[in-house]
């Protein structure tokens, strides 16, 4: 399977071997994170260390969390907002459109992290060549997320020439930070494996988000205080294990809504009161991403990359076992979020490790089995409810492949056949005819023309099924990055979008819905042209190698009908005439026997003013 | 893809768990126990968060009796807002019917109601509604959700309806039960019902000859209802008259859920999704034939006293559920199965109560399995039909190439008249074309059947690609590509309807068909 990274030791190994940073720099890193926020000066903003670990140099940036609510939560009821597009372009769906969402508290901190010299100190590191790595405990763990996918996009997207060394992001009882898409980009752009997200097993701070504001509140602050390694509240105050379990209570109630509707969801229910029900609650929208190590405080790691199932063992693993033990585990959410440093130290130096993987084929029960993951499981105190939804999670992951190999089968059976007889049915109508397809699709006169027609349409439909399932999250978050399929969604874009237009303008619908470019253009079009320029970090360009026909027929509609040529229309004609020369002599996207003989084409030169003929072409 | 994939996963004891973490539950019992307490007061409303909760009083102390417990009446409209307005009943089907008792006294407290909903829904902080009861303030409450969603589907409001009711008698027949399916509101009503209670199975069985023990049984009700001490004052009913009713129920019920020639008809039938609540956890179905077995399953394990009891027991119920959201279910006694799906199917036998009544278990599988989702999913299905809709795209395109053609002929006939006179140069062509347009109509009714089934997702008619497309056969003259004129959704439900009436009226191809399927086009 290209694309999905296969393990090569798939029964175990050292967690060192397996996510490319050995355990003695997670404990150094660990250490330096929960430094950061001990630390004595509360303006800075980020801590730079360059260290030596078993002789390799790293550099370590490390940074200070957030101890005011009102930076966690900046607006009810779960403090989100549009992600900044222009610092992070990639964090969001391509063919859908649709940008992340993020904390906004910790959005805001980061923008005022970016004010520092910050942007200078990292450029060097990065330009070093060594191992960098950006780490944080608690609230400070989001300033590391951002930072590592800034840097990600600045120094290490598709189009950069100078590939120095990539860096990871190691986190210590991180808050969620953003919702699905952060998941859904960070594998489509094969960032994911670069971001490595430790949590001990009752810890509060992974679960907070998942809780209204509204609902803790009253509570918030205080627990935060609880939390703040430097806060002088003392562990005797006669309110804490009240308060404690209360906050417990409700961010673990709402932990239970958001597992249960996505659980019903990754099982295929189609009950109608699940999405009523929906309408009625507030559900968190933030989700996990990357790959998640979960400590179960016997010395065991347990290592999950499918960010379903890491969702659903935030709730399952802090579960109690009966009402009894509240006032116990409520207290163990906060002292676990403090003890990473120690619990790293023993549990790295044990080598015990175990990566969940082939999740729809877990043991259901805890059968007395020796085997590691069944150990894991166990250790976990995972019951069967708990390893259904880790089954499901597992079988969606599943199905999205399936439905690409699917789709994949879709083009080789069909697709290719009716792409090759629409090429030639181009080259035949340039070469044979002198005109281009454009026309001779537009007349419709010939018995070829109505078969490319039908070849049009059986495309069509092959492509909108693809782009049904890219709308619902139904193919794997890689596809929209792959080389591949960009490429074939480029080549048939460039190929049949011509025909759509031609079919478009043949029955003037322009004038009953507008010009194509506005509303008419299909979405297996934007789609696929997104995904060429977000390959590219391109811009979206308005009108394309594939569209120009439309302009083209809208500068002739409008010329023809002796309208009054404004500055717009002809600055419309020279961007076409500009754009024309690109692809053909430049980008060479672009024929020019495609066009130049095109009656359609020609009548649009004949109309222009002399003034606007281009004598070049 | 196997066609005949069905889900890997029962996810009904899921939806339970999903419910009950929220605070719809407890919200909604507090407000019933509150409407059930205060003397005089047919129902409560108030204001949490974004949403409105309307709760009924379940106690109704001037009721008269009726002496007919069973009788249905037709319904099709309230307050002049007509129910189900998009549907027609077809020919031969039974009307739409409902309680006799439990319609007039929704009647009489219509007006009020009415009244403050509009100002409910009539404001801008009002995101969602909850209305809710107990017993029979459950039937009250079931009713008026119905006018509200006809209502608010009548003006386009997006305000969310949720109808959750506590140990609700049955309501109406099997018509009301499907035409709410069919409107697609079933995701609106969530009935809680108990393990034992034995009010919302009564109306299964004939029980017209034991009506003073059932008028006995509801005053002890509503004046434990209103305060466990007055329950004391009801007339008691003796054993051997409570142990006659649970039978009489238990046993119509075993008898009406046998497959075979010894099962009887059933009158009332259940809707929305039914939420089996016991010690153990809850399960949510939605199958009208899973809700009934399960009904007598639950029931048939139980004694006559706890029947009676249960039906009060619905606040220690949502407490219960609300609690165990917090820790893990008791581990199951016996063995897992290891597949997904059986072991899914044991987690939801254990939450129904029924894990302890090896004879039970049996039955409840059974039932639980056959309602199992077959077939691929309602998104797989969507998907399919897309790639069925690009094979059958290319015949609407022979079509309109056909239809060019004929204009272009020297004889000058448009396309209609050229294939009524189907002469000999032309006619093998014409049978072609005909034979296209059969396959694009066999095509669409298919469409339609699956929708009206349920095997599509909810939001189907409303993709844009479907509002397009099924538009674009009605013309069958113009591109399917680019078109976006009259997409909204009211145009899609415009065309489903005359859809639909087409198919009515043309039951097959005759074999002599002279015009189109599409009335319009006839000349």
């Amino acid at each position: 399977m290209k694309n999905y990274r296969i393990r090569d030791n798939m029964a175990g190994g050292s967690l060192g071997d397996n996510i490319g940073l050995k355990e003695d720099a997670i404990k150094r890193v660990c250490g330096l994170a929960c430094k950061a926020n001990n630390h004595k000066s509360t303006d800075k903003l980020y801590f730079y260390d360059k260290v030596q670990i078993s002789s390799e140099t790293y550099h370590v940036f490390s940074f200070p969390g957030s101890w005011d609510p009102a930076e966690w939560f900046v607006n009810k009821p779960f403090g989100v907002s549009k992600i900044n597009s222009t610092q992070f372009p990639s964090l969001r769906s391509i063919g859908n459109d649709e940008l992340a969402w993020v904390n906004e508290g910790f959005a805001k901190r980061f923008d005022r992290l970016l004010e520092t010299n910050f942007e200078d100190v990292v450029k060097k590191a990065i330009l070093d060549g060594k191992q960098v790595v950006f780490t944080g405990h608690s609230s400070g763990a989001a300033m590391a997320t951002q930072t590592t996918f800034w840097v990600l996009e600045k120094y290490f997207n598709p189009t950069k020439i100078q590939k120095p060394k990539l860096p990871f992001c190691v986190t210590f009882g991180s808050p969620l930070i953003g919702n699905h898409i952060f998941s859904h980009a960070s594998r489509r752009e094969n960032w994911s494996r670069y971001f490595i997200h430790f949590v001990l097993r009752y810890d509060i701070v992974p679960r907070i988000l998942l809780a209204p504001l509204a609902s803790i509140e009253e509570n918030f602050g205080s627990v935060l205080q609880f939390l703040n390694p430097k806060s002088k509240t003392s562990t005797q105050d006669p309110t804490r294990a009240i308060l404690i379990s209360e906050v417990y209570k409700t961010v673990m109630r709402n932990a239970a809504s958001v597992t249960s509707h996505a659980a019903c969801i990754l099982m295929g229910s189609t009950n109608l009161l699940l999405e009523t029900v929906a309408n009625f609650v507030e559900l968190s929208p933030y989700r996990p991403f990357g790959t998640y190590v979960f400590c179960n405080g016997n010395g065991q790691l347990i290592v999950v990359e499918n960010s379903d199932a890491v969702l659903q063992l935030l709730f399952h693993t802090a579960l109690l076992s009966d009402l009894a033990e509240l006032e116990e585990v409520a207290d163990k959410s906060i002292s676990q979020h403090l003890n990473y440093v120690a619990e790293l130290q023993e549990s790295l130096g044990m080598q015990n490790v175990v990566y969940l993987e082939q999740l729809e084929q877990l043991p259901l029960s805890a059968d007395g089995s020796n085997s590691d993951v069944a150990t894991a499981l166990d250790g976990l105190g995972l019951n069967t409810r708990a390893r259904l939804c880790l089954r499901a999670a597992g079988e969606l992951e599943k199905q999205k492949r399936k439905n690409e190999d699917k789709i994949m089968k879709e083009i080789q059976d069909k697709a290719l056949t009716s792409m090759k007889e629409l090429q030639n049915y181009k080259t035949t109508c340039e070469m044979h005819k002198g005109k281009g397809y454009y026309d001779a699709f537009k007349v419709q006169k010939e018995s070829n023309d109505f078969q490319a027609n039908v070849k049009r349409l059986v495309l069509a439909g092959v492509w909108d099924e693809v782009i049904e399932m890219l709308k619902r999250y139904e193919l794997p978050d890689e596809f929209e990055g792959d080389k591949e399929w960009i490429k074939r969604g480029t080549e048939y874009r460039r190929l049949v979008e011509p025909l759509d237009i031609a079919n478009y303008y043949r029955h003037l619908k322009n004038e009953d819905t507008g010009p194509y470019m506005i509303r008419a253009r299909p979405k297996r079009y934007r789609y696929t042209q997104r995904w060429l320029e977000h390959a590219k970090r391109m811009p979206p360009a308005p009108i394309t190698e594939s569209t120009f026909w439309a302009e083209v027929e809208e500068l002739y509609s409008w010329i023809n009908s002796k309208k009054p040529l404004d500055d717009h229309v002809e600055q419309r004609v020279k961007q076409l005439q500009k754009d024309l020369k690109n692809w053909t002599d430049d980008e060479k996207v672009l024929a020019k026997d495609t066009f130049l003989k095109d009656p359609n084409f020609i009548r649009w030169k004949d109309i222009l003013p002399q003034e606007l003929k281009d004598t070049s072409s | 893809m196997a066609s005949n994939e069905t889900s890997p996963f029962e996810s009904r004891e899921m939806l339970a768990t999903f419910v009950s973490s929220t605070p719809l539950l407890s919200e909604s019992w507090r407000l019933c126990s509150q409407a059930n307490a205060t003397p005089f007061r047919t129902f409560v409303t108030e204001r949490v968060g974004a949403a409105v909760y309307v709760a009924f009083s379940g106690v109704h102390m001037a009721g008269e009796s009726d002496p007919n417990w069973r009788s249905l009446i037709p319904l099709d409209s309230i307050g002049g807002v007509p129910l189900f307005s998009s549907r027609r009943s077809k020919e031969g089907e039974e009307p739409v019917m409902v309680h006799a008792g439990m319609l007039n006294l929704f009647f009489s407290l219509f007006n009020s109601f009415q009244n403050q909903m509009l100002e409910i829904v009539g404001s801008k902080d009002t995101k969602s509604v909850v209305i809710t009861g107990h017993s029979i303030g459950g039937a009250t409450a079931s009713l008026c959700t119905l006018w509200l969603l006809s209502y608010l589907q009548s003006i386009s409001s997006s305000v969310s309806v949720l109808c959750i009711t506590y140990g609700a008698p049955l309501l109406g027949n099997e018509s009301f039960s499907q035409i709410i399916f069919k409107e697609r509101w079933g995701g609106n009503f969530c009935h809680v019902v108990s393990k034992h209670d034995i009010m919302p199975r009564l109306l299964f069985a004939p029980i017209t000859s034991l009506s003073t023990q059932l008028n006995s049984l509801l005053q002890f009700w509503h004046l434990s209802m209103t305060s466990p001490d007055m329950g004391k004052l009801a007339n008691q009913i003796s054993e051997k008259e409570k142990d006659k009713l649970f039978t009489a129920v238990v046993d119509y019920l075993e008898t009406a859920t046998q497959d075979g020639e010894t099962s009887v008809p059933i009158l009332f039938h259940p809707f929305g999704s039914y939420f089996f609540v016991s010690e153990e956890g809850a399960v949510c179905v939605d199958s009208s034939a899973a809700i009934i077995k399960m009904m007598h399953l639950t029931l048939a394990t139980s004694s006559p006293a706890s029947s009676i009891e249960d039906h009060l027991k619905y606040g220690d119920y949502v407490n219960k559920m609300s609690a165990q959201t917090l820790y893990q279910s008791n581990s199951m006694q016996k063995s897992i199965p290891d597949s997904s799906y059986e072991a899914g199917l044991e987690l939801a036998i254990q939450s129904s109560g029924i894990a302890n009544q090896e004879s039970a278990i049996t039955s409840a599988k059974e039932c639980l399995k056959t309602t199992r989702r077959m077939g691929p999913s309602p998104t797989l299905n969507a998907a399919s039909l897309a790639l069925s809709l690009s094979k059958v795209v290319p015949y609407r395109a022979q079509i309109e190439w056909y239809k060019t053609w004929c204009e272009k002929q020297d004889d000058q006939m448009g396309y209609y008249d050229s294939f009524k006179s189907r002469n000999s140069s032309s006619s093998k062509r014409g049978m072609k074309v005909n034979i296209n347009r059969c396959k694009l109509a066999r095509f669409w009714n298919n469409v339609i059947d699956m929708l009206e089934r349920g095997e599509l997702p909810h939001d189907f008619d409303k993709r844009a690609k479907w509002v397009y497309t099924s538009h674009f056969y009605k013309l069958l003259e113009v591109s399917s590509d680019v078109l976006f004129k009259n997409s909204s959704y009211s145009i899609w439900v415009e065309d489903l309807r005359e859809l639909k009436q087409l198919k009515a009226k043309v039951q097959r191809f005759p074999h002599q068909f002279t015009g189109f399927l599409d009335g319009e086009v006839v000349p």
